[in-house]
């Protein structure tokens, strides 16, 4: 890593010490931040030339409006970087109440009114009520853990446990509706943020008892339900390389084809040939493109930037930054931000089922990136009263 | 507080160890995807992404023994675009779609339009097919990347029919399916070039231009022992005696005795091979080959070479034929044409004595007999390189009756392809050698270079050259006023041969159905053509000299015309019977036509001034009476006027450059040879303007007109 370049487009933009309090934004973030575009316009502007085809505009016309979502997404980093993150968290409550008012909306009227049920039409612009609901519910999370604390309650059941878990439930049924993968990830984040904010362990692992038993339970209903959880182990243990997959497992199979097709240097940029015969190359398997054209070293590195935002949001940022609610929301928005691009790359390598969940920065998409940037900027934000290095 | 952060710090670290375990886990994934099972992966890769398509080869040529070209390619063009190739504009395509519509049938619009509705993103949109070269070399003019033309190929038989039944013809795969096609097809068919495309999920073709590739490799030429100018003598002659005879088909061979190179081979009615469906499969049989006959008195030839060397007979022998010309044989009537009366053992071959000969034939053994018609080729395939040859049948002693021996002395109870009776002549004309016959001379591949090649072949010597002297003189009878084939004789030139008339043999019995044959050599002194002609059924007349003897004069007589070396056996006093036709000379230069002139010996005069030829009389192709000389009006190309070269009969090709050297633009219409041309050769017209030219693919007729002309 070099110097970071961009450190004086920072310090003109939020020169202003009082909102700041006279500290920059963590450069190895923002450094990351900038790359991981980068990668996307490249990995997006190969992958796309078939989405394009056959919705009757060009790749470049696409990738325009690519970069243009970067630069509202960088706005939008930029705007929440300079709003200290107390305002945040104040707002998150409502931000939350307003989004299950969306998902609401979506899920009764989703395909009638708005097209497509996962999706919202707002001024031109179409975003998923389920983003503004991940990212406000931890938010909110980090709030009450902190209140909680404050009062001595977390180990309270009633006071504690319960309501926070209605709350989550309330969040994750709303958006499962229509999502469940993603509920799935969001219930998992928020019993890890409800770990880290020192809920009752017992509390907890009960939940998780409960849970996989629950799972099991639903699983073990049905013989077909029981042979895809089957399959998909199968399918993580053995490669399947002998023989065509057609069913569940062709998406899997296509992307390992495209991974080993780029080796450890890549096909080269551009000559990607995978981004014909996967779905959604630009978006759900952009990972396997960029292994393709990229190989093993590409992958690596972006996987690499993904590492530094996660290593210097937890061992810096949070750590570093003096008030409890700073720590949580650190940890919640790295985690969060962390996670998505994780399990983005876990499905393309086929590690987890096909779940739909993009890869901030680098998937074509208008909604995630903006909250990526939403979730990047409270990042940045709270890097601003982290104490660099001293304890 | 300090107490609960340090709380949450630690659950902190936690979850972070547990996060950095997936990117660890990811990578590793990658590395067993890509290492244990890549090789199989980018196995799968290529079955489902890349496609070859062949490049057509293109099937070798096929030549007359003259190098006359009888059997080649159309070549057109399949015009595509790949609109992404690198350095392709839309102008580039656009230039394509405008050439197009200028110079083919269908307008711009038309082009445009298969342009627009090719698939988004396609590499490979195929603008056109069958464009012919102009249009080609037009597209070429401006080449660029993405423009892609491929060859492709259609048979085309330069004569038609001519010798299609040895050429053969090919299926819409350009597969040889008979003849010369079929029986040399590995020769011929090249090997295919190999395009590697890729292909996208939906199957269409995403690169073309630049993709691997494996060029073609042409099918080699086949060189005929065929002349094309016999070849179309004999079946205009056989057709029209055919038609004389009313007859319902003909076969006729002319072949090299010395070294058994089929020269003509032809049936009528025949097929066009151009067209090969039109006519049922019976027309299209090679009946010189697979048709198995009942010879008759052509079979004679055997019975006498057998008693000449058993000592059986002597030439001068006398025999007495019965009154009424028939003699009942173990109880079977044996019959004469005529009553015959007395005759020589000469007369009784001259004049075709049944009777007779199986008198002399009744004094040698059974499997003497035998064993001279086994020897001379009947009962067993010749070998020749053509496909679907019959053996033909003769059976062993043990199977004859007491009648088999005489009736088979006259070409009866023995069956025969007309290609064996023919070689059984050869083999008199060259001195007892029974040759192997074969219609290939040599195959060349592109370079010219000979891969294989076909040279005479002795398969057995047969004939005694002392018995055939004797027989010599009596076969030659056969074609005097005083044999059976005096309408077979060319004044001035020595033939010998035999006439047979054979009953045929249908559903257990014989009818009142023949089959008219005359087989002959010529000239006597130095044998250089064995010709058969054979008549199924003709309704004229039913005898051998009547109705293939003249068909074997005329052939004869003409091929005399194409082969100079034939005429110094012509008698002195006879020379005049030969025509003699002027070569045509207009626009010539007057160097060329002395040279033409002279190389004939024939005379001529000049007048006028100039090097250039105007006018000529007697006109082309006219007969010229001996010592009558040409005369020649001579004209100047002078002050930038200019005459038109004549260029009909010339290749289009030949026919360009012609003009072009002499200074005029060319304005081409079809192919093939020079039919008509705009203006008229020996016209007067400035250098620089346009001549046009109208092409015909030559007919069989041309070839004649340009063989009767030496």
């Amino acid at each position: 890593m070099t110097t970071p370049h961009n450190e004086s487009f920072f310090i003109d933009t939020s020169g202003d010490e009082r909102v700041s309090k006279g500290r920059y934004s963590d450069r190895w973030i923002l450094l990351s931040v900038v790359l991981l575009m980068v990668a996307g316009v490249l990995a997006v502007y190969s992958s796309i030339a078939y989405f394009a085809e056959s919705h009757n505009t060009t790749a470049t016309s696409l990738v325009l409006g690519h970069l243009v979502k970067l630069c509202i997404a960088l706005a939008v980093m930029l705007i929440f970087s300079k709003i200290k993150y107390e305002v945040v968290a104040g707002l998150s409550k409502y931000a939350l109440y307003l989004s299950w008012f969306f998902l609401a909306i979506v899920t009764l009227y989703g395909t009638e009114v708005f097209g497509a049920k996962r999706h919202l039409s707002l001024a031109g612009f179409s975003f998923q009520p389920s983003s503004l609901a991940t990212i406000s519910l931890l938010i909110h999370l980090c709030v009450k853990l902190v209140d909680k604390a404050e009062r001595k309650v977390l180990n309270d059941f009633k006071k504690t446990f319960l309501p926070l878990m209605v709350t989550i439930g309330i969040t994750c049924f709303l958006i499962g509706i229509e999502d469940l993968s993603s509920a799935l990830v969001l219930m998992a984040l928020s019993v890890l943020m409800m770990f880290i904010g020192r809920v009752s362990m017992v509390h907890l692992a009960g939940f998780m008892i409960i849970g996989f038993i629950g799972g099991y339970f639903l699983l073990s209903q049905t013989l077909e339900r029981q042979s895809r959880v089957q399959n998909y182990v199968e399918q993580v243990i053995h490669i399947k390389s002998d023989e065509f997959v057609l069913g569940s497992g062709y998406q899997a199979q296509q992307a390992h084809i495209a991974i080993a097709k780029g080796g450890i240097m890549g096909v080269g940029i551009g000559k990607s040939t995978q981004r014909d015969f996967l779905p959604a190359p630009y978006n759900d398997f952009i990972f396997a493109i960029i292994a393709e054209e990229y190989g093993l070293v590409g992958a690596g590195a972006v996987l690499l930037l993904y590492l530094i935002i996660l290593l210097r949001g937890i061992t810096h940022v949070a750590k570093n930054t003096p008030k409890t609610l700073g720590k949580l929301m650190a940890v919640a928005c790295t985690v969060t931000f962390v996670t998505y691009a994780f399990v983005n790359a876990s499905v393309a390598t086929g590690l987890v089922p096909v779940t739909g969940l993009p890869m901030p920065f680098i998937s074509y998409g208008g909604t995630s990136m903006m909250f990526s940037g939403m979730m990047v900027g409270v990042l940045l934000s709270i890097s601003k009263s982290a104490t660099g290095g001293a304890k | 507080m300090e107490d609960m952060s340090k709380g949450i710090m630690a659950r902190m670290y936690l979850v972070l160890l547990l996060l950095l375990v997936v990117p660890a886990a990811i990578v590793v994934q990658i590395l067993r995807i890509q290492f244990m099972e890549g090789d199989n992966l980018r196995a799968l890769w290529s079955q489902q992404a890349l496609q070859s398509i062949p490049i057509q080869a293109q099937r070798g040529h096929i030549i007359d023994s003259e190098g006359r070209l009888l059997v080649a390619n159309n070549i057109s063009y399949q015009v595509a675009v790949d609109p992404f190739a690198p350095g392709t504009t839309p102008e580039d395509i656009r230039n394509v779609i405008s050439i197009l519509g200028q110079n083919t049938l269908q307008n711009t619009a038309h082009y445009q339009r298969i342009y627009n509705q090719a698939p988004r993103g396609s590499r490979y949109i195929v603008l056109a097919r069958n464009v012919n070269r102009d249009v080609r070399d037009l597209l070429y003019q401006n080449r660029f990347r993405g423009l892609i033309i491929e060859e492709q190929y259609k048979r085309r038989y330069n004569y038609n029919e001519l010798a299609s039944h040895v050429l053969g013809y090919v299926n819409h795969q350009l597969t040889g399916m008979s003849g010369v096609e079929s029986q040399y097809d590995r020769f011929l068919r090249g090997q295919d070039g190999i395009q590697q495309v890729r292909r996208d999920s939906r199957g269409r073709i995403k690169e073309f231009v630049g993709a691997p590739r494996k060029q073609p490799i042409q099918g080699h030429t086949i060189q005929t022992t065929l002349n094309a100018q016999v070849q179309a003598i004999l079946e205009d002659e056989l057709r029209l005696g055919v038609e004389r005879a009313r007859a319902k088909s003909g076969t006729a061979i002319v072949l090299n005795p010395q070294t058994g190179a089929i020269v003509a081979m032809a049936n009528y009615p025949s097929f066009n091979p151009n067209a090969p469906g039109v006519l049922e499969g019976e027309s299209r049989r090679n009946n010189a080959i697979a048709d198995m006959i009942e010879p008759g008195s052509t079979f004679k030839l055997i019975t006498a070479v057998a008693a000449i060397e058993q000592g059986a007979v002597t030439m001068d022998e006398i025999f007495e034929t019965p009154d009424n010309g028939r003699r009942l044989i173990h109880g079977q009537w044996m019959r004469d044409h005529d009553p015959l009366g007395t005759l020589t053992f000469q007369e009784v071959i001259q004049r075709s004595s049944n009777v007779a000969t199986a008198e002399v034939a009744m004094r040698l053994e059974r499997d003497v007999f035998f064993q001279y018609a086994r020897n001379a080729g009947f009962g067993t395939t010749t070998g020749i390189d053509l496909p679907g040859e019959e053996s033909g049948r003769l059976r062993r002693p043990y199977d004859w009756s007491l009648v088999s021996l005489p009736w088979m002395s006259i070409g009866y109870e023995v069956q025969a392809t007309p290609l064996q009776i023919a070689l059984s002549y050869a083999a008199m004309a060259n001195g007892g050698k029974l040759m192997r016959p074969y219609v290939v001379e040599r195959v060349l591949d592109e370079a010219g270079t000979i891969v294989h090649e076909n040279n005479p072949f002795v398969t057995r010597h047969v004939f005694s050259p002392a018995a055939l002297e004797l027989l010599k003189p009596a076969f030659e009878g056969v074609v005097t006023s005083s044999g059976t084939a005096q309408f077979a004789a060319i004044d001035g030139l020595r033939i010998a041969g035999k006439t047979g008339t054979a009953q045929k043999f249908i559903d257990g019995q014989y009818r009142n159905r023949y089959r008219a044959s005359f087989v002959g050599y010529f000239p006597v002194e130095n044998p250089q053509y064995v010709t058969l002609v054979l008549l199924d059924e003709p309704r004229t007349s039913i005898y051998g000299g009547f109705m293939a003897g003249p068909i074997f004069r005329n052939v004869a007589n003409r091929i005399l015309g194409v082969d100079p070396a034939i005429k110094q056996y012509i008698s002195k006093e006879d020379e005049p019977l030969l025509a003699l036709r002027t070569p045509r000379l207009q626009g010539m230069d007057i160097n060329q036509a002395s040279k033409i002139l002279n190389h004939q010996k024939l005379p001529f005069m000049v007048k006028g001034n100039g090097d250039v030829i105007l006018s000529q009389t007697p006109a082309p192709g006219s007969e010229l009476e001996p010592g009558q000389p040409v005369e020649l009006v001579l004209g100047t190309r002078e002050n930038g006027e200019n005459r038109v070269p004549d260029v009909t009969g010339l290749s289009m090709r030949d026919a360009v450059v012609v003009l072009q050297n002499a200074g005029y633009t060319v304005t081409r219409n079809g192919s093939g040879t020079v039919s008509a041309q705009f203006p008229e050769g020996g016209a007067i017209m400035q250098a620089g303007r346009s001549v046009t030219i109208r092409g015909r693919v030559s007919s069989m007729d041309r070839l004649l007109i340009a063989g009767g002309g030496q």
